[in-house]
């Protein structure tokens, strides 16, 4: 059915600024998203250069120390809150739940716009305050925006913050928009287990979204009301406690990072049976494990605070949970690799992603439990290995994900093919360039390298210098992927509704799919996995 | 301005809407969620408040007896009342009653100001002797968890507003009407009762006898 | 799961007797009163806080049994009750379990010493350290000594919070805005 046809243009009708700005259809606010965070990617990416650029030499070569602090800022900032954060579930999330579910629409349509406008205004603060009025000095508190420092720092504490804040309701729209969406929407016949794995990790997704977000928004409110009101929640010279902040503020950010792990775990569930011809191996144990990590999640914040002066009893309780935390994710490792085992494996990219990621996550999760050892982690904490590992998981791991899924799912979003040897081109290129970025950093960390300084000693320039090239084809590789997958949308073969014979719902509508999805709605009889059963 | 019957299709102003009885299991369940999400809110400062009183007993018995009683139990009973005629105001709209789901939203309404009125003479006493939000660590929650808490209160009232403005036309009461929209602010209005029943014994009643 | 998306129920909600209500505002009332007069008791401070949560709980439990309909409401908001319940009470008890853990008089001792002791001696912190204060400080810098025995109650360095984040380290370098702030043995 594809033909060479490219003079097709997706999404023509209803065209215009209102048609979109306005729109409720969930698949163009997921585009929209993936637009939005993609520009983010790119400056935080940009920043990330940056970093690395300054860290080829000791001393300082571009910046001061408070402009390398800076860098680091707008660098963790930008990806944790504009990226990474609203991440997968609003980009595919958005596109694919109604499609996987066979239902017309999100819950909230217009909610779901809502989402996309707060996600907007988030951002605008948040980056216009990252760098302040003319004249103004720059945010050098680190993301995580530690008291004392952010209390009596002279910098925009205040705007980014409650950009953050802003930013936190567009997650938890969209959380709420997608419970509602998978316990009230699902087609008849679809029941919780013939559901894609992709949709249990969306609703787990969300379950942290609605209710960890709030507490950092509380969180962060009383950062800004200490600063214009000085009250002392934080400020141990009034009376508070800096690492009531720290408590907080991770008991949030721990399980953000679930957020932002689930649904690429959910992707590569659905690309592994779709390219083994296999079905998935375990499907009950990977969709019950992602309910256990959400779970799980809440009760292991404290591993961030090992060194902080927390009282001994803490201590060994959050690790104790730390490494229960990890037992549900190696589940899914196991049945990833089930999936593969003595199965018909096409090594298309999508593919070589979603295997990559198993790979490198793999490294992410192990590389995880020496910082669960509170031994270990004493020697490893504010070091490089820190910032190796949860690269691993943020970039090995998400965004992995999320170029293998986009390339997965491109065809069905634009109608159109993008070019398969650059998309191999832009993987390999990615998979060398990231890991040349970061096992120096895990060596350098055990070493005794410490994080966010923008000078170091001799000795570990070597690993710097290794890993500052490494950077360089990491970003390189971004600029090849996504060139491609732009080059597509324009003048990429037109695809098939279905180019890969995949059994689940979104496959079945033409590529792109109209308006309200499905011309009737579908009646689900059997799960979504069930390849090389059936004429798949 | 711009014409939104000719807005194009799958857009805000013109998508393909749930019939009635969908949307407010949808919009319920939404609301549970949210009222969630403010539980969690409130929560993160009723830990930092348990964390100072144990840490400063004594600053917090002192400010908390500083703190009139009669006030707060007049602004508890005030909430109390509010939440009860917002039930009765959701009871008259699942009866198609008009008139007075009418008058229980605005008994609702009036309980809200009351409740303001109080705040306010509060408030302006504290600040006028000299307790303001940085005074001390009693202080700045109490201004905090009481600050955050009007805000809800504010946002519930215009809410019980648009109700009230929609309940007048019919909105909610006509021939083949949907409630939903009375019992989803309602369910908003209870949570905002609800925190207030928790904060008035925290607040006001560390000082043991008054 | 899967029945319950479908079929249209004939109402939309369910209607229960004005009585209902009418007993509940004089129960909340009367449970008003009860809060105001159990604050006169005398139990310790953990005591009567635990009595005042206690009733109001109960005053909530009615509001959301009765006035917002969680009677007849399915398990699925149920559950989006009792998820915030656990985990508010998972963050209290793990920071009554740090706080009440920790070990404040060394923190005070600490504290003392800071004032008289300059960096460079090994036990000291960097100069611009906060201030000593009473009860509810928090942990103060130390020099990280590898193979140190570890300090009782802290586990092994303790980290300045965040201070000394305009102060320079030894070897020259502003410290950054995470509580970072340790030199290890490298940097001398």
């Amino acid at each position: 059915m594809s033909h060479e046809n490219t003079e097709y243009r997706p999404y023509l009708e209803p065209k215009g600024f209102y048609a979109w700005f306005w729109t409720v259809d969930h698949k163009r606010i997921g585009l929209m998203y993936l637009y939005a965070i993609l520009f983010f990617f790119l400056l935080a990416g940009l920043c990330a250069l940056g970093v690395r650029a300054e860290l080829f030499y000791p001393k300082t070569q571009f910046v001061d120390h408070h402009g390398y602090n800076v860098l680091f800022t707008l660098h963790g900032t930008m990806m944790v809150f504009l990226f990474i954060v609203p991440g997968i579930p609003a980009t595919l999330g958005n596109f694919l739940l109604p499609l996987m579910i066979g239902a017309k629409d999100v819950a909230f349509p217009r909610l779901n716009i809502l989402s996309f406008w707060v996600y907007l205004l988030g951002a605008a603060v948040v980056v216009f305050s990252l760098i302040g009025p003319p004249g103004s000095a720059w945010l050098d508190t680190g993301w995580t925006f530690y008291t004392p420092y952010s209390i009596d720092s002279s910098t925009g504490v205040i705007p980014v913050t409650l950009g953050a804040f802003i930013l936190g309701f567009a997650s938890i729209l969209t959380g709420m928009n997608f419970i509602v969406t998978i316990h009230k929407m699902r087609a008849p016949g679809m029941t919780w287990h013939r559901m894609p794995l992709f949709v249990w990790s969306l609703y787990s997704s969300s379950l942290i979204q609605v209710l960890a977000t709030p507490v950092v928004a509380i969180t962060l409110g009383l950062l800004i009301m200490e600063r214009m009101l000085g009250i002392g929640f934080f400020d141990a010279g009034l009376g508070g406690d800096p690492i009531l902040f720290e408590n907080m503020f991770w008991f949030y950010s721990h399980p953000v990072v679930y957020i932002m792990i689930l649904p690429a775990m959910g992707v590569v569930a659905e690309i592994l049976p779709v390219f083994a011809k296999k079905p998935i191996f375990g499907y009950r144990a990977i969709a019950y494990s992602s309910l256990a990590i959400a779970l799980v999640s809440f009760f292991v914040w404290g591993h961030h605070l090992f060194v902080s002066g927390m009282s001994e009893w803490s201590r060994w309780i959050f690790s104790l949970l730390t490494f229960a935390v990890a037992i549900p994710t190696a589940i899914k490792v196991f049945n990833w690799i089930g999936t593969l085992y003595k199965g018909s494996v096409l090594l298309d990219s999508p593919m070589l992603y979603a295997c990559g990621f198993i790979f490198l996550f793999t490294i992410a999760g192990l590389t995880g439990l020496p910082l669960a050892t509170l031994a270990t982690d004493v020697h490893l904490h504010d070091t490089y290995f820190v910032v190796a590992h949860f690269h691993y998981t943020m970039q090995g791991g998400t965004v992995v994900a999320l170029v293998g899924g986009l390339h997965f799912w491109w065809p069905k979003m634009y109608g159109r093919m993008y070019n398969e040897t650059i998309a191999k081109v832009g993987f390999w290129t990615l998979f060398v360039g990231f890991n040349a970025t970061f096992i120096p950093q895990f060596v350098m960390g055990y070493q005794g390298m410490p994080r966010r300084y923008a000078d170091y000693l001799g000795e570990f320039h070597d690993m710097h210098f290794l890993s500052s090239v490494g950077s360089m084809v990491n970003g390189l590789a971004y600029f090849l992927i996504f060139g491609n997958l732009i080059w597509a949308v324009y003048k990429g073969k037109r695809a098939a509704a279905n180019p890969y014979n995949s059994l689940s719902l979104e496959w079945q509508t033409p590529s792109p799919p109209p308006l309200t999805n499905f011309d009737e709605v579908p009646t689900v009889t059997d799960w979504t996995y069930g390849y090389g059963s059936k004429q798949a | 301005m711009f014409d939104h019957s000719k807005a194009p299709d799958g857009t805000f102003f013109n998508f393909h809407k749930e019939p009635p009885v969908r949307a407010y299991e949808f919009f319920k369940l939404g609301m549970w969620i949210f009222l969630a999400t403010e539980v969690l809110f409130f929560g993160g400062l009723f830990a930092a408040y348990f964390i100072f009183k144990y840490t400063w007993p004594e600053v917090f018995a002192k400010g908390s007896a500083e703190l009139d009683v009669v006030y707060g139990g007049i602004n508890t009973i005030v909430l109390l009342g509010s939440s009860y005629t917002m039930a009765l105001a959701v009871d008259a709209a699942q009866r198609k009653q008009k008139k007075p789901l009418f008058w229980f939203l605005v008994a609702t309404f009036g309980g809200a100001c009351l409740f303001l009125v109080i705040k306010y003479i509060e408030w302006k006493g504290k600040i006028e002797h000299g307790f303001l939000p940085g005074t001390d660590l009693f202080f700045g929650v109490y201004f905090m968890t009481t600050g955050l808490h009007l805000i809800h209160v504010l946002i519930g009232m215009y809410f019980i507003g648009l109700l009230i403005v929609r309940a007048k036309k019919g909105r909610y009461t006509d021939e083949g009407s949907s409630h939903a929209g009375v019992e989803v602010g309602g369910l908003y209005w209870h949570l905002v009762d609800i925190i207030w029943i928790f904060l008035f014994p925290l607040l006001y009643l560390l000082g043991g006898n008054h | 799961m899967a029945h319950h998306d479908h079929h249209e129920e004939g109402h939309m909600g369910h209607i229960q007797s004005k009585k209902v209500y009418h007993g509940v505002i004089l129960a909340l009332v009367v449970l008003t009163a009860v809060t105001v007069a159990a604050a006169q008791l005398d139990l310790g401070a953990l005591g009567n806080d635990l009595l005042a949560v206690a009733i109001a709980t109960v005053k909530a439990s009615l509001v959301i049994t009765f006035f917002m309909h969680g009677k007849y409401e399915d398990k699925v908001t149920w559950a989006f009750i009792w998820y915030p319940i656990i985990l508010l009470a998972t963050l209290l008890a793990a920071l009554f379990i740090d706080y009440g853990n920790r070990d404040w008089d060394l923190f005070k001792y600490r504290a003392a010493s800071v004032t008289e002791q300059h960096h460079g001696d090994g036990h000291g912190t960097t100069p611009g350290q906060v201030e000593p204060t009473a009860q509810g400080t928090e942990t103060h810098g130390e020099e990280a000594d590898h193979g140190a025995p570890a300090h009782k109650g802290d586990g092994a360095h303790g980290e300045e919070a965040g201070q000394g984040d305009e102060t320079k380290q030894d070897d020259g370098q502003p410290a950054d805005g995470d509580d970072h702030g340790q030199n290890d043995g490298g940097h001398e």
